[in-house]
Parts: C-alpha cells; sequence; structure tokens
C-alpha cells in the first residue's frame, strides 16, 4: 500500500500525521510526506520551515512504533536532494518500507495530484482546518485533491475518534483493497461498522441486498458484526447529513459508481467542507 | 415456546435465522420456519390436475433451496424445525398458520431503515392487523445479553410484564426497565433514576418472579436519539394498541431503534 500524506506547516496537519502513525503501524504502508511551497513563497527561510515541519510529522509517524517492528529506518533524515522531476526529497534508505519527504514548488492541490499520478499511490491522506471551512491556508486545496484525485483519499478533521464507519456501498465495485481500508479504519479508531444499501422507493435490488449479504459474512469472518441499514436513494443526502455528525463516513465515488447519482463533485466539496468528521471517499 | 419464523432467501431472513438461533441456544424454544412462495412470480398456468403438479413441483423446488439456504447460514440448531414450504399470498399464508398453529411468537427480518415509514406500513398491514401473536422484529444481528421494557404512560405494563415473562422470563439476560418521555424539540437526551410509580411497580413485580431489572430510568429525549442509546441492547420490547395507537414519537423510537424489537398488542 503506498500513501501519500498532504501536509502544510500549520497545526492541523500536525493531526494528520498521529493519525497516519495509527493506519501505519497497522498497514506498514509505503509513506510520502509531500508538503508544497507555492512560487510566492518559495524563500529560504519557508523552505527551511517546510523542511523542519515534515521532518517532525516524520518523527510523528517513527514514534507510532512503541516495539522494535518498526518497518522504516529511523534514522534521522540528513539531507535534501533535488530529483530530475523538480522535487526535493529526503529518503533514509534501508528499512523494510519507504518513509520519503517530498517537497513540491507550484500550486498545491494539482502538485499533490500530479505526484500521486506519478506515483500511483493507493490512498492521499489530508488535513484540514475547521474554521477555514475545510482548507488549507493556501485554498481550498483538501477539496480539490479529495475530488480530482484517482485514488482513495482520506480527509482528516480535528474531531474525536469516530463511534461508527459509515460505508454506503457501491455494490457493484467493492473491491478487496476498499474492505481492507475499511478494516483499517474501524481497527484505527475502534469503531463499529455500518453497511448502508442504499434502496429505490423502499425495495432493495436483489444485487444490492446480496453485496450486503456477502459482506456481512466477510465481517462476521473477520469477528466483526456490522451494522446493517437500507436508505432510500432519495433521503440519502439527510441520512449522510445526519452520520457525519459523529461518524466517519466511506462513499464509494469511481466513475462508474452509482453514487454519483447522489453525489456529484459539487456535492462532494460542499459534503466535505461540511462534514464535522472526518470522511473517506474511495475509488 | 413456539416461534414462527417468515423465511425467505434473503438477507433479512439471514439474520433472522441467525439472531433465533442465538436465541434458543439459550433457552427451550421450537422454531419453525416458514417458507412462502410468492404465486405470480411462477406464471401458473392450467387448471385442476396440470395446476396443481405444477404446484407441487414449485413448493418442492423452493422446499429444496430454502433447506439449503438454513443449512448455509446455520451448521446445527436443534430447535429448528423442518422448513415448512407453501404457494400464495404471503400474509394470507402466514396469517393462516399462525391461526392453525400453537404458536407465541411470530419473527420475521427486517432490515434497520433510515426512514420510519416501513415500520409503520408494517403496523399497519394486513399481517400484523389481523395477527393476535406478538411480533418480533429482527433488524440486526445482535448478541441476546440485554433487554430493554420500554414503557409509556397509559400503557398497560401489567399485561406486557406478564408477556415478556411468560416468553422470555427464563432467559438470563440484563433486563431494564425504561419509563420513556420523547420530545421531539429537545437535542440531548436525559437519563434520570427518578420514576413513575406503575415502573416500581413493574419492577418490584417481575423482581418477585426471579426476574429483577437490573435498571430502572426515565430517558427524556428525542427518539431517534433515545434509539441510539438502545442500540446496544439485544432487544427491546415494547407494546402497541391496535385501535388506539398510530404514529408518534415514542412509536418513533421503536422505528428507528436498530436492535430487535419486539411488539406484544394490548
Amino acid at each position: 500500500m503506498k500513501i501519500i500524506v498532504a501536509v502544510d506547516s500549520n497545526p492541523y496537519s500536525g493531526h494528520v500525521a498521529h493519525e497516519v502513525g495509527k493506519l501505519a503501524v497497522n498497514t506498514w504502508a509505503d509513506i510520502t510526506i509531500m508538503g508544497v511551497l507555492s512560487p510566492l513563497e518559495d524563500t529560504a527561510k519557508a523552505r527551511e520551515t517546510l523542511e523542519q515541519q515534515l521532518v517532525k510529522y516524520r518523527r510523528i509517524i517513527l514514534d507510532s512504533y512503541t516495539s522494535d517492528s518498526c518497518p522504516y529506518n529511523k534514522d534521522a533524515v540528513e539531507q535534501w536532494e533535488q530529483t530530475e522531476d523538480g522535487y526535493s526529497m529526503a529518503a533514509t534508505g534501508g528499512g523494510l518500507k519507504q518513509l520519503q519527504l517530498v517537497i513540491a514548488k507550484g500550486a498545491a492541490a494539482q502538485e499533490i495530484l500530479l505526484y500521486n499520478q506519478n506515483s500511483e499511490s493507493d490512498l492521499i491522506v489530508i488535513s484540514c482546518d475547521k474554521d477555514l471551512g475545510c482548507s488549507w491556508q493556501s485554498g481550498k486545496v483538501p477539496m480539490k485533491v479529495a475530488t480530482e484525485a484517482t485514488c482513495s483519499v482520506l480527509v482528516v478533521k480535528e474531531t474525536k475518534d469516530p463511534e461508527q464507519v459509515v460505508c454506503c456501498l457501491d455494490h457493484d465495485h467493492v473491491t478487496q483493497y476498499s474492505l481492507e481500508m475499511i478494516n483499517q479504519l474501524v481497527t484505527l479508531y475502534g469503531a463499529e461498522l455500518k453497511i448502508v444499501g442504499i434502496s429505490d422507493s423502499d425495495s432493495l435490488k436483489e444485487n444490492i441486498e446480496q453485496k450486503m449479504q456477502q459482506l456481512l459474512e466477510y465481517y462476521n469472518n473477520l469477528k466483526l458484526t456490522p451494522w446493517l441499514e437500507v436508505v432510500d436513494g432519495a433521503t440519502m443526502p439527510s441520512f449522510i447529513s445526519k452520520e457525519s455528525q459523529k461518524n466517519l463516513v466511506a462513499l464509494w465515488v469511481g466513475p462508474t459508481s452509482f453514487l454519483n447519482r447522489f453525489f456529484p463533485k459539487k456535492r462532494i466539496s460542499s459534503f466535505i467542507s461540511d462534514s464535522p468528521s472526518s470522511v473517506l471517499l474511495l475509488r | 415456546m413456539n416461534v414462527l419464523l417468515s423465511l425467505g432467501n434473503d438477507l433479512a431472513s439471514s439474520i433472522a435465522l441467525r439472531y433465533l438461533s442465538q436465541q434458543a441456544a439459550d433457552f427451550p424454544m421450537t422454531i419453525q420456519p416458514l417458507h412462502i412462495e410468492a404465486e405470480d412470480k411462477h406464471f401458473p398456468l392450467g387448471t385442476g390436475w396440470v395446476k396443481n403438479t405444477w404446484k407441487d413441483t414449485v413448493v418442492s423446488s423452493s422446499e429444496v433451496e430454502i433447506n439449503n439456504f438454513i443449512h448455509n447460514e446455520i451448521r446445527f440448531c436443534r430447535s429448528l424445525s423442518p422448513a415448512i414450504t407453501r404457494i400464495g399470498d404471503g400474509e394470507k399464508q402466514i396469517l393462516k398458520e399462525l391461526q392453525n398453529g400453537n404458536y407465541q411468537l411470530f419473527a420475521m427480518g427486517l432490515l434497520s431503515s433510515f426512514s420510519s415509514k416501513i415500520f409503520y406500513n408494517l403496523l399497519a398491514s394486513k399481517l400484523i392487523t389481523k395477527s393476535s401473536c406478538p411480533v418480533l422484529l429482527i433488524k440486526n444481528l445482535r448478541d441476546f445479553k440485554s433487554v430493554t421494557i420500554l414503557c409509556k404512560k397509559g400503557m398497560n405494563i401489567k399485561k406486557l410484564a406478564r408477556e415478556y415473562l411468560d416468553m422470555y422470563g427464563k432467559a438470563s439476560v440484563d433486563l431494564q426497565l425504561l419509563h420513556v418521555e420523547p420530545e421531539t424539540d429537545s437535542e440531548q437526551v436525559t437519563r434520570s433514576e427518578q420514576v413513575p410509580v406503575y415502573l416500581q411497580e413493574i419492577g418490584d413485580a417481575l423482581a418477585t418472579e426471579g426476574c429483577v431489572p437490573k435498571i430502572l430510568n426515565t430517558l427524556t429525549g428525542p427518539p431517534q436519539a433515545i434509539a441510539e442509546i438502545l442500540k446496544s441492547q439485544g432487544m427491546v420490547v415494547s407494546s402497541f394498541n391496535k385501535t388506539s395507537d398510530t404514529k408518534s414519537p415514542f412509536f418513533d423510537i421503536l422505528a428507528y431503534v436498530p436492535t430487535p424489537v419486539l411488539v406484544f398488542w394490548s
């Protein structure tokens, strides 16, 4: 699993490093902590500040490992190198898995999306500031990344851990990777799992029901007893709005996902912005 | 206790079957699965011998299908009788079986829903209005370790307690008795140990029968929030008066609670 942790030098990004640290303990993922300098602020001092922040976030992730079983090289970062692609990069080889730091220069959202495309990462984890309407100080980066990315995106908000992970499934495209991602979050937060089937005028389509049944069996085999709930498509937005008050909502938003019917890009942006809890968009 | 379980080859039935098997492991119970094959699904042709032969064929193939379903869901449940399969209208066939058989409880799977409409539609259905048998609506698979009896003023609580004791008196579960005052305009649930006299009396009556409630409380708050609190329970029990009760914040709690709900009729 490859994870990009998109950060800036504000406190909300520190929170995301803690969350990724917990996730990394279970997943042993290859992690890239990425910061972006805008051309306007590309001064030596700004660069140094961002470098220090990235090193700090790396330390937070490494400190999540309390035992000796850390898959990353724990040596201190000694120097930054310029790559041919124009990135400034710091990596300490030798570990079983990679934990590298990358600084790009340009528009934050575009650079994160471009790096994701080139590195073929599975997940982008990005934080956002609740007070700024889920934005970074440099703009609506989390929303742009969440809606435009080709991989899954976890938008982390600084709230207490969710009580439930609520999965609104696109029942035609549930991949093993998605299920594992959900399992990780359930474990990470010690949350309950709720599987939501979307019905059409109160009747649950046969393929949706079959998929729910398969998932129930899958999770039962993992000794998890998920809650099951049926939601009429027409009431989906109000359901999501209610659930996101306390719970982490996971939505499938792939190009052929039927959830796109209820959550077009614009609505996803406002959902991410309004949701008091973290949001996972699965692709 | 004899339980009639309505069973189809679907998710709700799977949950219902597994939940009831779990209950049956704790105390004596006979579960009679009943599968109804809708007549119009098969477009019957002909009359007389042709029609009867066709029906027999449909019943026997459905029987195989439903027995396979049962065996796939649970490995062994000694309380489970062989499934009865009928062809025809679902409600009519269930009512007929409830009338002819000696059942104390009717159970069915009903997936938990964000909307209360499905619950109220069921209460208004012929199946419920014409049946005198209490109904257990199994919405999710939960451990049967705790039960809440949900009460309100004006409810025939003595009858409810008696019926509960007759059915589940021998179950080793943590029992709580709650007097509920739903408030649609409030935002939070408040719990108080101050309970009305009637609840205290019922608590004492249950205790004399060896069924001591661990908690006697009053809950005040919005129905959905109360339902959320009750989701930790293995079963929620209450009573509905078919002639005078209608949609109300109290019954909204039963509609929204995602755990199994046992409804007695008063």
